[in-house]
């Protein structure tokens, strides 16, 4: 028994050197489950501490792996060059994230590229300056954005008469009502999922919204971001935990190994296919991408449809949208175009008052009834 | 219940047509012996719910179902005061009883209106009952927060009447269908289980208790399909357990011996649930 209580101990450092979230109250449980149930061999054993110790299937791959590598020492030996124990911020998660994609976990790891770019990409971080100016932006955005109620209410001097609350005071002066109460529906938050093209063509735009889209996180805006390039990846943890600094720099860790090309349309399916479950049509899907597309726009089309069918709003976001003379010429652009809500540049998003009106006229939540448009002079310029 | 062991409730829950792999009746077994909530993740239609249902019944007690929804707050989900009732006592009482008996009398357990958490708690047993709480990423997360107080110490306090307890801790099952991603605090608590479509040996057998006098070689084609429908990526909802049963239900009532294009086009609709899919399954020519 101490045995295995020493191996649950080990296990789950090892687990939390990957970044995998196993804190002593996981632990606990996993003795107690090694415990009560009668292990009967290594695969059962497996099965018996996920149950206890995982509390998400993303983490499912990563502890398989974990148990392989303790379980089975001579596969570890079989692959020296792989630091077993890695401290959280040196990119213990990337490397995870890197497996799975290639699907082989024993062996070294090998990709296919298009076009084999290993030149390391930097995702440039945000610096401290513009950080304080999008969390002032995103402040005031915020007192915007609510401005729609939802289904929760909350007590208010005016409103809707309500009745039990009334009758609860009432009861107070044996049942005369000296006091009416009333309630109104609570102001409701939007949903936002963030889509960012972080190929090579895209590094000199992405720092803006990357940071806004952390301080919108932060002040409690229900929020998805995902980044793609030739695969799609959820970044809300990182950027959740780590901020945008740290973040921007795992998330460039990644892409370096990626390779380069963008592949928009099999993205999106991806992100229909594994995360669809977060899209509701009370969504703001939101599009960070000059439209390079190096997949086929067929997939492109299909997966915008699909897209288009199953959220509120979809907001496509290219750099290049507000220049001069700016005609959505790239075959992704072309192929999007039809099923996008609006089109919008980023050099009027890249000052505070343009950030705000653009993201305040628009992401209203939309299953409710429609804001009577007075929409910006920034969207009505975009709209195409 | 101290003999209990994996193998003996994958048997008790196929008593109760329930086929449970190892994964699930480990995870049952660990919940009930470690007294902790379950929390299962998983497709729709994979019989998460029907975990909860089956507990109950194989236990021999009462399932409590909560069943969420966007904007449920804690006097919907705990309990709240009959207010007109209370009304109605206080105008009738007012002559004959002085105002204190009628104060203590008002906010007495007669005029509490059990909600299922309350509910559970206030359980006459002798056996816990089972919680089943639903669907709990529809929920908001301030809802989210007040089931955490809730799990962790099994007690609610009505200003009026005090702290109550629960005297036998209830099995609590929660299901989520990942249309959000349930907070780290809710997980933390949990024991944590993850269904997927089953296996189609799993399936057929599936198929063999829920509709048992479907023929051995109708009930392997309708696997078969169904598990070649869920290979289709493009697909948005693949079909699930419930709708396989479905299906092999419908045929069974239309008493068809196999499964021809005529069949399959007329019965389609038990599988697949929306338009676009149904465009989708069409155009690659399988229907």
């Amino acid at each position: 028994m101490e045995y295995l209580q020493n191996f649950v101990v080990l296990l789950s450092n090892r687990l939390r050197s990957h970044g995998v979230k196993c804190g002593v109250s996981e632990s606990i449980d996993g003795c107690i489950a090694v415990e009560s149930v009668p292990i009967r061999s290594v695969h059962h054993l497996r099965e018996v501490l996920r149950l206890a110790m995982i509390k998400r299937v993303d983490d499912y791959e990563i502890f398989d792996r974990v148990f392989e590598e303790l379980t089975n020492p001579l596969r570890r030996s079989s692959r020296p060059d792989e630091p077993t124990e890695r401290m959280p911020g040196q990119g213990g998660g990337d490397q995870r994230r890197v497996e799975k994609g290639s699907g082989q976990s024993s062996q070294s790891i090998t990709f296919y590229s298009p076009m084999e770019v290993l030149m390391k990409r930097v995702l440039p971080a945000p610096s401290r300056d513009s950080f304080r100016q999008s969390k002032r932006v995103i402040r005031r955005l915020r007192r915007r954005l609510a401005l729609l109620p939802g289904r929760r209410t909350e007590t208010s001097p005016s409103g809707l008469f309500d009745f039990p609350s009334t009758v609860r005071t009432s009861l107070k002066t044996y049942g005369e009502f000296l006091k009416i109460a009333h309630y109104r529906r609570k102001i409701s938050r939007c949903r936002l999922i963030a889509l960012f093209d972080v190929s090579g063509s895209m590094d000199a735009y992405t720092t803006f919204l990357m940071q806004s889209m952390y301080a919108l996180a932060r002040q409690g805006v229900a929020l998805e971001v995902f980044v793609f390039s030739t695969k799609l990846v959820r970044v809300s943890d990182l950027l959740r935990y780590f901020g945008p600094k740290k973040a921007a720099e795992r998330i460039s860790e990644d892409i370096h190994i990626w390779g380069s090309g963008t592949r928009i349309g099999s993205c999106l399916q991806i992100f229909l296919q594994k995360f669809g479950g977060l899209i509701s049509r009370g969504t703001v899907v939101m599009i960070v991408s000059d439209g390079w597309d190096t997949g086929e726009p067929e997939l492109l089309d299909m997966a915008m449809r699909e897209l288009k069918n199953r959220t509120g709003r979809i907001v496509w976001i290219n750099p290049h949208a507000d220049k001069p003379g700016f005609k959505p010429r790239t075959i992704g652009m072309e192929t999007a175009m039809p099923y996008i809500d609006l089109l919008a540049g980023m050099a009027s998003l890249q000052n505070i008052r343009g950030f705000v009106r653009f993201f305040g006229n628009e992401l209203q939540p939309i299953n409710r009834k429609p804001m009577t448009s007075r929409r910006g002079l920034l969207s009505q310029q975009n709209r195409l | 219940m101290s003999s209990l062991t994996p193998e003996i409730l994958i048997r008790e829950m196929e008593k109760e047509l329930y086929v449970a792999d190892e994964a699930i009746a480990t995870a049952v077994f660990l919940a009930l012996k470690m007294e902790k909530p379950l929390l299962i993740e998983g497709e729709p239609g994979c019989g998460k719910t029907e975990i909860a249902k089956v507990i109950a019944k194989m236990n021999g007690t009462d399932l409590i179902r909560l069943q969420c929804y966007e904007g449920i707050t804690a006097s919907q989900a705990l309990y709240e005061w009959d207010y007109p009732r209370q009304l109605l006592h206080i105008r009738l009482m007012e002559s004959s009883k002085s105002t204190d008996e009628i104060a203590s009398e008002i906010f007495s357990e007669k005029f509490l209106l059990r909600r299922p958490l309350l509910a559970a708690l206030l359980h006459p047993g002798p056996k816990p009952p089972v919680l089943l709480i639903d669907e709990v990423d529809r929920s908001d997360e301030e809802f989210e927060g007040f089931l955490l107080e809730f799990l962790a110490e099994f007690q609610v306090t009505i200003p009026e009447l005090g702290t109550i307890t629960a005297e036998r801790k209830p099995i609590v099952i929660l299901t989520s269908n990942r249309t959000r991603e349930v907070g780290d605090g809710l997980r933390r608590r949990c024991l944590y289980l993850y269904v997927t479509y089953p296996s189609p040996e799993k399936e057929r057998k599936i198929l063999q208790l829920r509709v048992p006098d479907l023929s051995p070689k109708l009930s392997e084609d309708v696997v078969e399909f169904v598990q070649r429908l869920r290979g289709i990526p493009e697909l948005t909802k693949k079909p699930g357990i419930s709708e396989t049963i479905d299906w092999a239900q419908a045929l069974k009532t239309l008493g068809a011996k196999e499964i021809t294009s005529n069949v399959l086009s007329s019965t389609l609709s038990c599988l697949i649930k929306s338009e676009d899919d149904l465009a989708q399954i069409r155009s690659l020519g399988i229907v």
